[in-house]
């Protein structure tokens, strides 16, 4: 078998990936920090916000291998791909595995959740998330618990997300986050280009998610 | 005569009912107290927050009436924490009477950074202002994730 060099992730993609994980990890430390730095804390959350509206949009009308209908797969897929594990040799994904792909939609939902409870969220000293007002103050001291629950979760699925990626470089000889830097996987049978070529498309995209954060961020439920 | 020495008796008797009760308070009135002294501070903090993130302008004389009442408010958080109410409804943690030293050492780091904010803001110096009251809040924020329950 002959590999093949194959384009699989847009620079989209690969831009929405790379800034998540520098935008959660600064929202995790300034939030650590506390005090002053919440206010960059809120920034990263709303950036975060935007990607994740991207990454949905996107996954609806952008790349084939973005796109939810590409990589959601039922259970008895799941559970071969799962099974199939302790086969030793890469796999031959031009998407998220099936496995991988559920973790996809983990990772939204639990950013979403992340988010949303964020907006209404209080540190009990002078730092409101945006729609705080909106709320009565017990009830954004419960979604404020939500918020720091919540990224325990987070937390874990990012260890699991990264073990992962360890174990199919060390176990299937998969270079994932080479792939996820250079958008390019090598596949061993002829594979057709992923990619939704385009400027616009994109673009009007992430306008579209910049627009709904500015909109959800200013939001007053009692206008 | 008689009249007189039943006079002192009333009020010596009325006057050990009040020392009785001035001596020790209830449990749950600690909590009250600390939670008010707290809410107090927060009240005041608040604005002060909004005026160095620019959510509404920066007013150097409200800032330093407001330093002051936290200075005030500051060293009197720590009586609120008697042992008396390990056991009361509150916020509080069981770490915290675990390390009760390190509480009130934090306690008595956050009354000395308050009366420098107050200092500063008394001079004027707006960055320093900010400086000051970054590093007090940043004492505030320790002991709520240490020895709060978690919100």
């Amino acid at each position: 078998m002959s590999s093949e060099k194959v384009y699989v992730w847009d620079l989209w993609i690969r831009c929405f990936h790379w800034l998540l994980v520098v935008l959660i990890l600064s929202a995790w430390w300034t939030a650590r920090e506390g005090g002053l730095l919440m206010k960059y804390h809120m920034f990263c959350g709303y950036g975060i916000g935007i990607l994740v509206f991207f990454r949905l949009f996107w996954g609806v009308w952008g790349s084939q291998s973005a796109k939810f209908s590409e990589f959601i797969r039922g259970p008895r897929i799941v559970v071969r791909a799962i099974l199939d594990l302790k086969i030793r040799q890469p796999e031959h994904y031009l998407t998220h595995n099936p496995i991988g792909g559920w973790v996809v939609i983990a990772f939204l939902l639990l950013l979403v959740v992340q988010f949303a409870t964020g907006l209404f969220a209080n540190d009990d000293l002078f730092n409101e998330g945006p729609l705080y007002a909106n709320v009565t103050k017990l009830t954004s001291d419960w979604l404020t618990w939500v918020h720091h629950t919540n990224f325990n979760n987070l937390t874990a699925l990012i260890i699991i997300h990264v073990l992962a990626i360890f174990f199919y470089r060390v176990w299937k000889r998969e270079h994932l986050v080479g792939a996820m830097l250079s958008g390019y996987k090598y596949l061993s049978d002829k594979n057709k280009s992923m990619i939704r070529h385009g400027f616009f498309l994109p673009f009007a995209t992430l306008l579209l998610s910049i627009a709904i954060i500015c909109v959800i961020v200013n939001f007053r439920f009692n206008l | 005569m008689k009249k007189v020495l039943n006079v002192v008796v009333t009020l010596c008797v009325l006057l050990a009912f009040l020392g009785g009760a001035q001596a020790a308070p209830k449990p749950d009135d600690v909590v009250h107290y600390r939670q008010g002294v707290l809410m107090a501070l927060g009240w005041n903090i608040g604005p002060m927050g909004a005026m160095v993130q620019g959510k509404v302008p920066f007013d150097k004389e409200r800032f330093a009436f407001l330093a002051d009442r936290v200075a005030q408010l500051a060293p009197m958080v720590v009586e609120g924490f008697d042992v008396s109410t390990k056991d009361a409804k509150s916020e509080a943690r069981p770490e915290l009477w675990e390390n009760l030293p390190d509480f009130q050492k934090r306690m008595s780091d956050l009354a000395s950074a308050s009366q420098k904010l107050a200092i500063v803001a008394g001079e004027g110096d707006k960055a320093a202002m900010k400086r000051q009251f970054g590093v007090t809040v940043k004492m505030c924020k320790g002991c709520h994730d240490e020895y709060r329950v978690k919100h």
